[in-house]
């Protein structure tokens, strides 16, 4: 089966009235939901009982209004902290901390705040500390950029 | 009245010598010893200047800054130095003894 076609068994596989609150949750009017995205708002549906985000191997990140990509190779976990302005959002792989009213956004924002991170400290890497060298260490086993 | 991203601001720029970098989405703040990149942190563009700062992210950026949440807390109330700051990151290891005398010029 190709690649595609393994996408679409996993999205016809979840429950449909997950399926469109996830992809609510998402997308936006201006931003179109690229395929992979959907893993994503699974997970985000899925932390709505536990506050963690599960972001699967195989999800493509991507910053905005940049060329840049980067492919998840490693499962991780996004914290979601509910507090007064939204939600925060944190992991174990950076110091990086993201706030945003709900808990798609503050997914999003997180993903590609993590990925503008590590694109960071590759382009600082001759200069970094051994702390911030083991976090990008850390990083580059979850994430791969694509060139 | 809690702590504000003005808060922020001043402690980075006036207080630590931290050098401002401005990203697409965020603003991030870098404290160096020549070339060495020390610690840093960044916050959305979207944040106003009057914003207050929840505790969780404070904490999260002493953690990047390599120093407990209170040091943090207080060095943006005004009431811990540079100095202090900086010994609190010779005692842990995070610059050594040359670093914090170049720190402190």
């Amino acid at each position: 089966m190709s690649k595609d076609g393994e996408r679409f068994q996993k999205i016809i596989a979840m429950p449909a009235h997950n399926f469109f609150y996830a992809v609510a949750l998402v997308s936006s009017e201006t931003t179109p939901l690229p395929i992979e995205n959907i893993t994503v708002a699974d997970g985000i549906v899925r932390s709505e009982s536990s506050n963690s985000c599960t972001i699967r191997e195989g999800v493509l990140l991507s910053l905005p209004g940049s060329s840049v990509h980067a492919n998840v190779v490693r499962a991780f976990s996004i914290q979601l902290l509910p507090t007064d302005d939204g939600y925060l959002a944190t992991s174990f792989l950076s110091d990086i901390c993201e706030l945003e009213l709900t808990r798609g956004n503050v997914v999003r924002k997180y993903l590609s705040s993590l990925l503008d991170e590590l694109l960071w400290l590759r382009e600082n890497e001759e200069n970094l500390s051994d702390i911030l060298m083991k976090e990008l260490k850390r990083i580059e086993e979850y994430l791969v950029i694509l060139q | 009245m809690g702590i504000s991203v003005s808060d922020l601001i001043r402690l980075a720029e006036t207080v630590l010598g931290c050098e401002r970098e401005k990203g697409t989405d965020h603003v991030r703040y870098v404290l160096r010893i020549e070339k060495k990149i020390i610690g840093r942190f960044k916050f959305s563009h979207s944040w106003r200047k009057n914003q207050q700062i929840d505790g969780y992210i404070l904490g999260m950026q002493a953690k990047s800054m390599h120093c407990s949440p209170q040091t943090w807390k207080m060095l943006l109330e005004g009431k811990m130095t540079r100095a202090d700051y900086f010994g609190e990151l010779l005692a842990h290891g995070v610059i050594t003894p040359e670093e914090y005398a170049q720190l402190m010029k």
